[in-house]
């Protein structure tokens, strides 16, 4: 079906081009540089360049949309009990007209920590499929397994990131046959409802996930796939020009960034002057 | 010849399950040998076919007594990883079997993880693109792949690991006539070419009686029948009993021998039917005058069907056009039809034709892009699916996505509830919609829990609950047996002469030719065909195009029209009265 979601997207950017191995150590260097700056400012920075290459690479809009469909209210969540219970300045003040407990406040450094650190899933959100959406699946695990990753883990991770847009292709075809008999709630309803109508999916897509895995259990051990590791690789990967470019450049920001944010306070809360006050 | 496999009194119990799943076979097979292997669902034919590479007991772990041996190795004794360059296993769902990025890298896994050396591997890709006719596609993602080609590269990703059996279990069943045709002559190339055995297990007697050297049957875990096709298909009794559709030649001679029409042999392939009708019908000099007195009669038939004219339209499409984001795939183009109460349609064409794409429209799940559809006056753009759910009710293909209660019974009344109805009623209707499939005895079991045939049943009986005055069906026989099949059917026309409309979508002809009143043909997005069931198949040509075959009898007609027999025959019993009044026996 030309509308279901898939595990890799064709296409001929530069970002499609690059070897495996350069993607998988800039998805290091930029996880590595958003765990260690904590200005929310700069973290969304770091998230609009990521949705910059998102964009450069054309993957599809639709994406971004299904990942947020899933992860605000998580952040909002978490947002509101860090704001309620992180000591510090009060930020908002809401009444709640009980006698031993007048009002509760959300606190600034609590709602801008807890902020920093939903941009900071985000980001990574953002990256880690960008690096798998423009990689073929088995050129991911070579790549993996000539950084020294055992195979059988590549294989393993890679064939678990496989499963997830057939899952997803599952929940839409339960969708469809719920609409189809009548239910109306996913297409209107309060957002309770709407966590609550994925409630009856749960037990047949966990039914298919092992339907699924066994199959491929199957298949694979027909194709004398073993967990030895030990193997022929027919396709090798070879650094191109553009590779050895990129790869430089990858280490030279990280380490201007790891330069200026240990030296300069760069990315730092406690010198950001709008937070120190 | 030597023996490349021997089943030895072999039992095996699933490790979950209380029943034996396969019961004291014994099965030899010679090499260069094409072993079918034909039973009802639920007969342990795919529990056989796992066991020749190990992976029961291996994988899938139970109780087993007796011992099977491939190529002078027991498989209880030898690693799958030995036993998988022996023996190479091609399964049902190319899907699941596809899991790299490309063609090449596909064909190259197993040989890798066999430790071929660099050079050899790419020699072995070459060789085995040859001969699944894949050359030029080395590149590809898989999943961009037709259905038949997937499936030959299923073939060709076991070929180059150079299995001395290959072992292939209802590789056609997802496939169209076409792609089906493809796969058995890859396989035939196999048996010929490449000199390997082949057991394949399918449901498409048609194929098995033109390509196979023996059949087994298999029923409730034990060989039944074992022999040379010929035997098989004309032991109608037997076949009945497991329910095996012979091939419609078969079939055709079964019922002509019992009018005690004098027939050489029950033929069973196509060429050998020509032979034996040509025969026949040279002996009895058919004259011109039954020829005409036939025509006749048909022309009055089609202007008995052609009142639709009259009526309004229940599902009204105009200029439709369907376009999938954000690959911008265009799968329907500029589509008119109408639709008209108490039709029975089907509609055909090859994978990937918009079929599906299309009948999604008629409820609401998915809307135009440009043009519109009106259901019962309601434009579909202006209201949800749920809206149109009480006009229109969905059976899907695969019964397991629609089943999320966790009782029969309140996933039988999930629609109903949905339509707002008084409490008695829904109770009212359930109890009919159990009754009616019979599942009355399983109210209270988990939907889930059930076997696949009673899973369908449960999906059919949760939408004729809802009692909709449109019912379609997608692709209801995939996978099922003749029996299975024969049963959703027998609903679909049960509904139909209770004044439903139904729209079947389907790749079996045979079907088509014996329900469907009306047949549109896709492709490609567009309508190649719409009319009377009969009209529509007669166009050979047409239907080659989008990857159909016309029913075996309707080609045994065009092969022997010179006789007088009418071309545009698509039914067994049509045909059976047509020879009987040209051999001068029919009723006049």
């Amino acid at each position: 079906m030309s509308s279901g979601f898939k595990s890799y997207y064709p296409g001929d950017s530069l970002f499609h081009k690059l070897d495996p191995r350069v993607k998988i150590i800039m998805l290091l260097c930029i996880t590595l540089i958003i765990f260690i700056l904590d200005d929310p400012i700069v973290i969304t920075g770091v998230l609009l360049a990521m949705i910059a290459i998102w964009f450069y690479v054309r993957l599809p809009k639709e994406l971004i949309a299904m990942f947020l469909r899933f992860i605000w209210a998580m952040f909002f969540i978490i947002i509101v009990l860090e704001g309620l219970t992180f000591p510090g300045r009060p930020l908002i003040i809401i009444p709640t007209y009980i006698s031993y407990l007048p009002y509760i406040t959300m606190s600034f450094e609590g709602v801008v920590l807890s902020t920093a650190m939903s941009l900071r899933v985000l980001a990574i959100l953002f990256i880690a499929p960008l690096i798998i959406y423009t990689t073929p699946l088995d050129r991911l695990v070579l790549g993996m397994v000539k950084l020294k990753i055992p195979y059988v883990v590549s294989f393993i991770i890679t064939t678990a990131l496989n499963l997830i847009p057939s899952i997803n292709n599952t929940i839409f075809a339960i969708q469809e046959a719920q609409r189809s008999r009548g239910h109306t709630l996913l297409e209107k309803g309060s957002f309770i409802d709407k966590i609550k109508s994925y409630i009856p999916i749960l037990v047949p897509l966990v039914v298919y996930a092992m339907r699924n895995a066994q199959q491929l259990t199957v298949a694979m051990s027909a194709r004398a796939f073993g967990v030895s590791g030990d193997r022929t690789y027919y396709f090798e990967l070879k650094f191109a020009a553009r590779d050895y470019i990129v790869l430089g450049i990858t280490i030279t920001i990280t380490a201007i960034i790891f330069g200026l944010h240990f030296l300069y306070g760069f990315g730092s809360l406690a010198s950001a002057s709008w937070f120190v006050g | 010849m030597d023996l490349v496999a021997r089943i030895e009194n072999l039992s095996f119990k699933y490790a979950d399950t209380k029943k034996y799943a396969l019961r004291n076979i014994n099965l030899e097979v010679k090499k260069g040998e094409f072993v079918a292997i034909m039973g009802p669902t639920g007969a342990g034919k795919s529990t056989l076919t796992l066991t020749f590479n190990g992976i029961i007991p291996q994988v899938f772990e139970g109780k087993i007594k007796g011992k099977v041996e491939v190529c002078g190795l027991d498989t209880q004794e030898h690693s799958i990883t030995e036993l998988s360059a022996k023996v190479g296993l091609v399964l049902q769902n190319p899907e699941t079997q596809l899991f790299c990025a490309d063609v090449e890298s596909e064909i190259a896994f197993g040989p890798e993880n066999l430790k071929v050396p660099r050079d050899e591997i790419g020699r072995r890709i070459r060789e085995s693109l040859k001969i699944t006719r894949l050359e030029g596609l080395e590149k590809r993602p898989p999943f961009s792949l037709s259905g038949g080609q997937k499936q030959r590269l299923a073939i060709a990703s076991i070929l180059s690991m150079k299995p001395e059996i290959i072992v292939l279990d209802e590789p056609t069943s997802n496939l169209d006539p076409i792609g089906t045709r493809e796969v058995f002559e890859t396989v035939k190339k196999l048996k010929f070419e490449y000199g390997a055995t082949i057991i394949l297990v399918s449901h498409k007697s048609e194929f098995i009686a033109e390509y196979a050297d023996r059949v087994v049957v298999l029923d409730n875990g034990k060989i039944i029948m074992n022999d040379v096709p010929s035997k098989i298909f004309s032991k109608k009794s037997i076949l009945d009993r497991s329910f095996i559709r012979p091939p419609q030649v078969s079939e055709i001679a079964y019922y002509l021998m019992e009018k005690g029409v004098p027939l050489e042999k029950i033929p069973t392939t196509l060429d050998e039917a020509v032979e034996v009708f040509e025969k026949l019908l040279r002996a009895f000099k058919a004259s011109k005058t039954t020829v005409s007195r036939l025509t006749k009669k048909r022309k009055y038939e089609l202007a008995e069907n052609l009142e639709n004219e009259k009526k309004t339209p229940i599902i009204n499409v105009k200029n439709l056009w369907h376009i999938y984001q954000p690959e911008g795939v265009v799968a329907i183009k500029d589509i008119s039809l109408s639709i008209f109460p108490n039709e029975f349609i089907a509609i055909i064409g090859q994978n990937g034709a918009g079929k599906t794409t299309l009948v999604k429209h008629f409820n609401g799940l998915l809307k135009p892009t440009k043009g519109k559809v009106i259901v019962k006056g309601k434009d579909t753009r202006m209201v949800q699916a749920a809206e149109i759910s009480k006009i229109v009710g969905y059976i899907f293909q695969n019964p397991d996505h629609q089943l999320f209660a966790d009782s029969v019974e309140k996933e039988v009344a999930f629609g109903p509830s949905n339509l707002g109805l008084p409490e008695e009623e829904i109770k009212k209707r359930v109890d009919e919609a159990l009754k009616f499939m019979g599942l009355e005895h399983l109210r209270e079991e988990h939907p889930l829990s059930l076997s696949w045939g009673d899973r369908l049943r449960v999906a059919i009986a949760s939408v004729i609950s809802m009692k909709p005055e449109v019912l379609i069906l997608d692709e209801p026989t995939t996978g099922q047996d003749f029996k299975g099949s024969r049963q959703i059917l027998d609903v679909a026309s049960y509904f139909y002469k209770q004044g439903a409309t139904i729209i079947m979508i389907t790749h079996d002809i045979p079907l088509v030719a014996e329900y469907a009143q009306r047949t549109i043909v896709m492709s490609q997005g567009q309508i190649l065909l719409d009319g009377r069931t009969e009209e529509v198949l007669k166009h050979i040509n047409i239907l080659k195009s989008t990857y159909l075959e016309p029913p075996q009898v309707t080609q045994l007609c065009q092969r022997i029209s010179k006789y007088g027999v009418p071309e545009n025959i698509t039914k067994v019993e049509d045909f059976c009265d047509a020879i009987l009044s040209l051999i001068g026996r029919g009723e006049s």
